[in-house]
């Protein structure tokens, strides 16, 4: 009898709460999304030594998009090739391959993936971005205007948007509208060091003067002024090529190589 | 005889005391390991309160060795970092922290104060929208075309006249500014629309006296000519300023002054001076209030106003080399 009560009570009492698992393949998402690798590495090493049966393909396509995020660009345009041809639909597969074939290089092969990642999934932002630079490579404008403007009203990084859209316009010989983009991009991120060297050389080719930001210090100035004298002397400019370059060496703190190299190439002034 | 059986003996019993497993092993009696762990953490905890943080820091490293994977202690090695504006060392600790403990809303808080503080807006937001703590960032209401904002006209290239007349000081070393002074002379320029300006430069140099008035000398002066686009309109005359008094005013913020007066002009220039100390009674939820960061990963405690301290130091901008627009230089995801 006291037995049977000593079972009865063992099976009532509520057994512990079960501990929740966690999803892995959401963060291992956000956490490459997010560009933290370390930890996307690491999660994805706890997912592989637990993984459950239906984790074969979530696991694999995790470990292509991990590549992609770590720069190993072959390896992830082979995995995600390999995805894609086992069968599987997923925008992640085909946003990743398109991205990883214009990285390589190929942006006329990478435009097949592209065009599929935004088919099925029109709210990825990074597809439509990267379509315009495929877009772009094909000298499509029109084509990447579009696709630019549909990544830029989605995403939450606009500045990325905002500056591949410019150097779109610069390659279109429309430096004053990349000024003007490039100003919007500076207002958002005053210190991404690309935005200001692109935008100087916006400028630059627009036959605009560059303006020295109250947080450049000498060498960091110096080197703005370096830059926006080779553009000006790519764009055959010599004479505001010199004026930059002098500035640059005169301005800087410490020997700037590139722009003396540079200004050696102009030669003497002619009187 | 005596004497060699007697050292004979020794011999015997020396021989008999020594081990003859030269490897010496340490290991934990009992519930050691643990108590270390946690005395270590602790002991973290209260350096890190204290504003110690290279210290506390070595107590979380000592944690870590104890248990690699602990996210407390990890965590704590990110927060040192991030005090000290190693934030570059400081985001590998964090995520190695999260990929532990992936829900723990303390590290996420934390690492996003760091990124913040760096200038990484937009990552942080993106973080702490994963533990709700921020509205996702809305998109595509309100936003303007790009279309819209190509045509907008881009601003004057000139920079006003006040902004290239201030004087002002630069860091050369960590002993020495260098102030800066303009004039200009309209005219006479090699390039159209240019005016040549003279720039002198001083390298003041600032010693510590111990307490007294800090010690001036001007080490060396240098001048170069620069040019810059005349202004629109008004063209202001910039007046070259007399060192002496420029170099009177910046001297009492300059950072080269040390202790107590360098911290007290970092936090004056961060707006922290009100901000509180939240160095809780039970101990478990300290924030330093020249770092915001916290120590305790209770998840479940809250953390009111947390925004408003959170500032940490070291968030000037980066120093990187500019890509050259010729190789491309977009971004793709």
């Amino acid at each position: 009898m006291s037995l049977a009560l000593l079972l009865a009570a063992a099976v009532a009492t509520p057994s512990p709460s079960p501990v929740p698992s966690i999803d892995y393949g959401r963060m291992v998402d956000e956490a490459v999304d997010g560009g933290r690798i370390i930890q996307a590495e690491m999660m994805l090493g706890q997912w592989r030594a637990a993984p459950r049966p239906e984790d074969t393909r979530p696991l694999e396509i995790a470990t292509a998009r991990l590549a992609l995020a770590k720069g190993q660009n072959q390896e992830a345009e082979t995995r995600f090739a390999a995805i894609s041809q086992g069968g599987t639909v997923d925008c992640r597969v085909d946003e990743g391959l398109g991205i990883a074939r214009l990285r390589l290089g190929r942006p006329q092969e990478a435009l097949p993936a592209l065009r599929r990642a935004v088919d099925h999934c029109a709210d990825q932002w990074r597809a439509w971005n990267a379509l315009g630079v495929a877009f772009d490579a094909a000298k499509s404008w029109a084509l990447s205007a579009a696709a630019y403007e549909r990544a830029f009203q989605l995403t939450d990084k606009p500045v990325q948007v905002l500056n591949n859209y410019g150097l779109s316009l610069m390659a279109q010989g429309q430096a004053a509208k990349a000024a003007a983009i490039y100003d919007k991009a500076r207002e958002m991120a005053p210190d991404d060091a690309k935005v200001i060297a692109n935008g100087d050389a916006a400028y630059v080719m627009a036959g605009q003067d560059i303006q020295r930001r109250p947080t450049d210090d000498a060498n960091g100035w110096a080197k703005r002024l370096s830059h926006a004298g080779q553009v000006a002397l790519r764009i055959g400019d010599t004479v505001k090529a010199q004026a930059y370059l002098s500035r640059a060496v005169t301005e800087s703190e410490s020997f700037q190589p590139e722009a003396v190299a540079a200004l050696a190439t102009i030669g003497p002034a002619k009187p | 005889m005596k004497r060699r059986a007697i050292a004979i003996a020794l011999i015997v019993a020396s021989t008999a005391c020594s081990s003859t497993n030269k490897e010496v092993a340490i290991r934990p009696v009992n519930g050691e390991a643990g108590a270390a762990l946690e005395g270590a953490l602790a002991r973290g905890d209260l350096l890190f309160s204290r504003g110690e943080h290279a210290l506390a820091m070595d107590a979380y490293r000592r944690a870590m060795r104890k248990d690699p994977a602990d996210p407390h202690a990890l965590n704590g090695v990110a927060i040192s970092y991030a005090a000290i504006g190693r934030h570059d060392l400081a985001r590998e600790f964090f995520e190695l922290a999260l990929a532990r403990a992936p829900q723990d809303e303390r590290i996420h808080r934390n690492f996003a104060r760091s990124l913040a503080a760096q200038g990484l807006r937009s990552e942080a937001n993106a973080l702490l929208a994963q533990i709700g703590g921020a509205a996702v960032v809305p998109m595509a209401k309100g936003r303007p075309t790009l279309a819209q904002l190509a045509a907008a006209r881009a601003p004057a290239a000139v920079v006003a006249p006040a902004q290239f007349a201030r004087s002002g000081l630069e860091r050369v070393s960590m002993g020495e500014v260098r102030l800066r002074t303009t004039s200009t002379s309209a005219g006479g320029a090699g390039l159209p629309g240019r005016m040549m300006s003279q720039l002198s430069t001083a390298i003041v140099t600032v010693a510590d006296a111990g307490g007294t008035a800090p010690i001036v000398s001007l080490a060396r002066e240098l001048k170069a000519p620069i040019t810059r686009s005349v202004p629109q309109q008004g063209a202001a005359v910039v007046a070259r300023q007399p060192l002496g008094r420029a170099a009177e005013v910046r001297l009492t913020t300059i950072p080269v002054l040390s202790g107590k007066a360098k911290a007290t002009v970092a936090a004056s220039l961060r707006g922290e001076a009100g901000c509180p100390a939240t160095v809780r009674a039970d101990g478990k939820d300290r924030r330093l209030p020249a770092t915001g960061l916290s120590i305790d990963l209770s998840a479940s405690r809250a953390e009111p106003k947390a925004a408003k301290c959170a500032s940490l130091a070291g968030s000037e901008g980066r120093d990187r080399s500019f890509e050259q627009l010729w190789k491309w230089s977009g971004t793709l995801g």
